[in-house]
């Protein structure tokens, strides 16, 4: 298996091919920062348990939590 | 992925030592049930996971693997039970030892171990699905939709990916609240400005012409634009701060003109009735609060939808297919439709009730605002009015407000928000109204400032609730410009997921297909096997001989039905782990294949998969008998019995003689027989079946020694016989002489084992064996092993000879290494 999953939470095919779809798309859309895609992409495949708040910080930078403060 | 090449158990389950040398390839083990061949693979599997799930899984309460997988005998020192496979991982080229104990099967030590052999260890222990058991098969092919979406994503290793939609939704809903409160937010800023300014529309114009007419005052000139720049203050004289604004010293607590304008829209809205938006709304949300409250069960309705859709298709007889109540079907499906419908409508009133949740918090944050300004110029006043009963009532709102925000957030929380809707707070009792008056009376009784004065603090009050009107209005622009993009993420990720996975059950149903065909091309050549997928389920549908689509219980055998489950467990590993599917143990899976396709089985693992190495159990010694002759295994196992003390009695088939001959050294006769007619059994059956012998039919499939022997004997002779005459038509007459010899040695060899007296003479049977003395049965030995190794190849395979082709015709009476290969067509 060595070589074949390079990131740390072991990614299945399936699901790195689901997230490499995904990211071309939000890539394809305007509406949506590039760095931001790439940001994250990065999250998705390194991240086992996502939570909401990291989503918000890949793609809009800062937490909700730290943006209200 | 790996390859194993020995197994070493050491009081484990069933096992008390066993070696098994399977040399990295492919290995069946055989024996009758209850011989230990479940605790070999259990063996395999919890030194690979450290986890037994015979012990683990489903309907194993108070089993546990530290405590239940050492040998009962030794089930106080887990210590000693030890499994150790030395295995070689073909990626990196290396042979690796796996060595776990029961006392700590978190543990295993691995040797060599570096980064590199731990990722494939690890993901082994990740993997469990590389052992697949018959009861296991039929999770793939007769389970509702919902469970079958659930295996196969687990097989797939697909729940990552709902824990990130599930992630994604929950950060869609955030964003979504967030936007929808931060609109409030703005809301309020513009009611608060407008209020100030008296006027009712924000409108440029009007902005303008009433902060102008106070500029006008000072003597500034008029504002020509209102940007987000624009500072009503403009061209007023510098203070010591290098603000505009004008000394707080010099500035009046109250602002006469803007407090009363504040003070009046209250009086105003208090002493008016209850909008008649707000009364709709707040009655049609206590309704739906209490409808929820009534029937607990509408709520919990609405999360159990996706459940009743599952059930409301599995319905098939009259009974509930979850938990066997007996029900009508009729009357089972209008039941759950009531149900659907119910749900249905649970999920509208969930929404209408979220907007009105949010069109009541709207005024209730307005009414705050408003009730905060009065309380602050209630305490500016001098002496300052009493404030306690508006603190009070402030108090109140604020909880009305968390309430309704508690609930958006979780529906549990229904009861403080069915308060909240039901408060009667657009009026505030008698002594708060009354306070609101003395504030107003007070304010209204300051005295006049400066014409001048008044337009300052006028501009600085619209100026601070302008300002806050442009940051409330970027926040809510900024939320809702997130929101967008959220639901956008939302969108793409199911839609990639979605078109991913649609295309993954398309290849994975079309290699299932071909497997399938491949085992049955005799009757299903055209088959074909759809898997789709929709939300939380996964319906698969197969061809039933052309004649449509259907659920694979619906029409097909147990037995096509499980030869199913092994084909759509080989596409899906193929898919899941591509050329890393080295690797499975197949638990006594092909027995459930019905028996007119097990060949083709064979030849579906051996061409299709020909780099993993299977490792398969069963208790059929004929299955046993196929997957040799079709070259799937070449190293087998056999166990012949098992008993506590023992653990698996291993039958090693080259063995078998001496240990015969053991037991007669010990002068058990009676034990020797036993064992020889044990093997001569185990022998006639793949016997039987290799040369296709002339057996008396019995409808319980149980024959016995003597219904099995003479005919394989008989077809045996009869096969050399043609032999002898294709070679003669041939005009072979070396072959002639060979094959005549075969047959004369045959014929002595089976008059010397006495089979042939069987049917004419039953007193002289094998049954009489354990009567013999030790001299005469050893004769009996020596003839049948003499006998069997006539019917075996003597070259290199060893193996049984066999008539070929299986169907049809015979052509040639053979062996696997082509050593014996016999014409025995003549023409």
């Amino acid at each position: 298996m060595s070589g074949e999953n390079t990131n740390s939470t072991n990614l299945s095919p399936t699901v790195a091919q689901v997230i490499d779809e995904f990211v071309n798309v939000m890539h394809a859309d305007e509406a949506i920062d590039d760095l931001a895609v790439d940001r994250l992409g990065k999250i998705l495949r390194e991240t086992a348990s996502l939570k909401a708040d990291d989503i918000h910080s890949a793609l809009f930078g800062g937490s909700e939590g730290e943006k209200k403060a | 992925m790996i390859r194993l090449k020995t197994l070493s158990i050491e009081e484990f389950r069933g096992v008390r030592k066993l070696t098994l040398d399977l040399s990295g390839n492919n290995f069946a083990i055989c024996g009758p049930n209850g011989t230990g061949k479940s605790g070999v693979v259990d063996a395999i599997e919890f030194c690979l996971t450290g986890d037994v799930t015979r012990l683990s899984g489903p309907g194993t309460a108070g089993l546990s693997v530290k405590e239940h997988s050492p040998h009962v005998d030794q089930h106080k020192h887990p210590e000693k039970a030890i499994v150790t496979i030395s295995a070689e991982i073909p990626s990196i080229g290396k042979v690796i030892t796996l060595k776990r104990s029961v006392k700590n099967p978190q543990k295993v030590d691995v040797t060599p171990d570096n980064p590199q052999i731990r990722a494939v260890v690890d993901e082994l222990q990740t993997h469990p699905e590389f052992a697949l058991s018959r009861r296991e098969i039929a999770k793939y092919i007769i389970t509702p939709p919902g469970d079958r979406s659930k295996d196969v994503q687990t097989l797939l290793r697909l729940d990552r990916l709902e824990k990130m939609r599930t992630s994604i939704t929950s950060f869609n809903n955030s964003c979504d609240r967030q936007a929808k409160q931060d609109e409030n937010s703005r809301a309020t800023a513009e009611t608060d400005l407008r209020t100030c300014l008296t006027i009712a529309k924000l409108e440029r114009a009007l902005v303008l012409a009433r902060t102008n007419e106070k500029r006008k005052i000072l003597g500034l000139a008029d504002l020509a634009e209102l940007t987000k720049d624009t500072n009503f203050l403009d061209g007023l004289p510098m203070t010591k701060d290098g603000s505009k604004k004008p000394e707080k010293d010099k500035s009046a607590p109250v602002q006469k003109k803007v407090a009363l304008a504040d003070l009046e829209a209250l009086r105003l809205e208090i002493s008016a009735h209850e909008p008649a938006d707000l009364s709709e709304r707040m009655i049609a949300a206590k309704e739906a609060f209490q409808k929820l409250i009534d029937d607990e069960s509408l709520l919990a309705l609405a999360r159990r939808q996706g459940f009743m859709n599952t059930g409301f298709e599995l319905i098939s007889e009259d009974a509930c297919p979850l938990c066997d109540t007996p029900w009508s079907a009729d009357e089972l499906r209008e039941h759950l439709r009531n149900k659907l419908l119910n749900a249905q409508e649970i999920t509208l009133l969930l929404k209408k009730l979220d907007e009105d949740i949010s069109a009541v918090t709207q005024q209730i944050m307005l009414r705050l605002q408003a009730t905060e300004h009065a309380l602050r110029y209630c305490k500016s006043l001098t002496p300052p009015i009493i404030n306690n009963e508006i603190a009070g009532y402030i108090e109140m709102l604020t909880k009305l407000r968390t309430a309704l925000a508690e609930f958006q957030q979780d529906h549990a929380k229904i009861k403080p928000a069915l308060v909240a809707v039901s408060a009667s707070w657009w009026s505030p009792d008698e002594v708060i109204r009354s306070r609101f008056e003395e504030c107003y009376v007070a304010v209204k009784a300051l005295p006049d400032v400066a014409t001048e004065q008044e337009a300052r603090d006028y501009l600085v009050v619209a100026q601070d609730r302008y300002r806050r009107l442009l940051d409330t209005t970027k926040t809510a622009k900024r939320s809702k410009a997130n929101a967008e993009v959220a639901k956008k993420v939302l969108e793409h990720y199911n839609k990639s997921c979605t078109g991913v996975l649609e295309a993954i059950y398309d290849k994975v149903a079309k290699d299932f297909s071909s497997f399938y065909r491949i085992i049955n091309r005799d009757d299903e050549d055209a088959f074909v096997g759809k898997l789709i997928a929709t939300p939380a389920k996964l319906s698969f549908d197969v061809d039933f001989y052309g004649r449509g689509l259907f659920p694979p219980g619906a029409y097909h055998s147990e037995g096509h039905q499980d030869g199913m489950g092994l084909c759509l467990y080989l596409a899906l590993m193929k898919h899941t782990l591509g050329d890393r599917f080295t690797f499975a143990v197949l638990d006594d899976v092909l027995m459930s294949v019905d028996t007119g396709h097990r060949r083709e089985v064979c030849r579906l693992l051996k061409n299709q998969f020909p780099k993993t190495q299977f490792i398969l159990t069963t208790h059929d010694r004929v299955w046993l008998q196929y997957m040799k002759t079709e070259n799937l295994v070449s190293r087998s196992q056999s166990f012949s019995g098992w008993s506590v003390t023992v653990g698996p009695k291993v039958w090693d088939d080259t063995d078998i003689w001496s240990e015969i001959e053991g037991e007669l050294k010990k002068n058990d006769v009676a034990k020797s027989a036993w064992l020889l007619r044990r093997y001569l059994e185990y022998t006639a059956s793949f016997l039987a079946d290799n040369l296709r012998a002339r057996v008396e039919f019995r409808g319980d499939a149980h024959y016995d020694l003597g219904d099995l022997l003479q005919p394989v004997l008989t077809e045996w002779r009869r096969s050399l016989e043609k032999g002898e005459k294709a070679a003669k038509h041939w005009k072979k007459d070396t072959e002639v002489e060979v094959l005549k010899a075969l047959r004369t040695k045959a014929t002595e060899l089976i008059a010397r084992t006495n089979v042939e007296q069987w049917a004419i003479n039953p007193s002289v049977h094998f049954n009489e064996w354990a009567n013999f003395t030790v001299d005469e049965f050893r004769d009996v030995l020596i003839a049948f092993k003499d006998l069997l190794q006539e019917l075996r190849c003597g070259a290199t395979c060893k193996s049984y000879v066999y008539l070929s082709p299986r169907k049809g015709k015979a052509e040639a009476l053979r062996c696997n290494c082509g050593a014996i290969a016999i014409n025995i067509k003549d023409g």
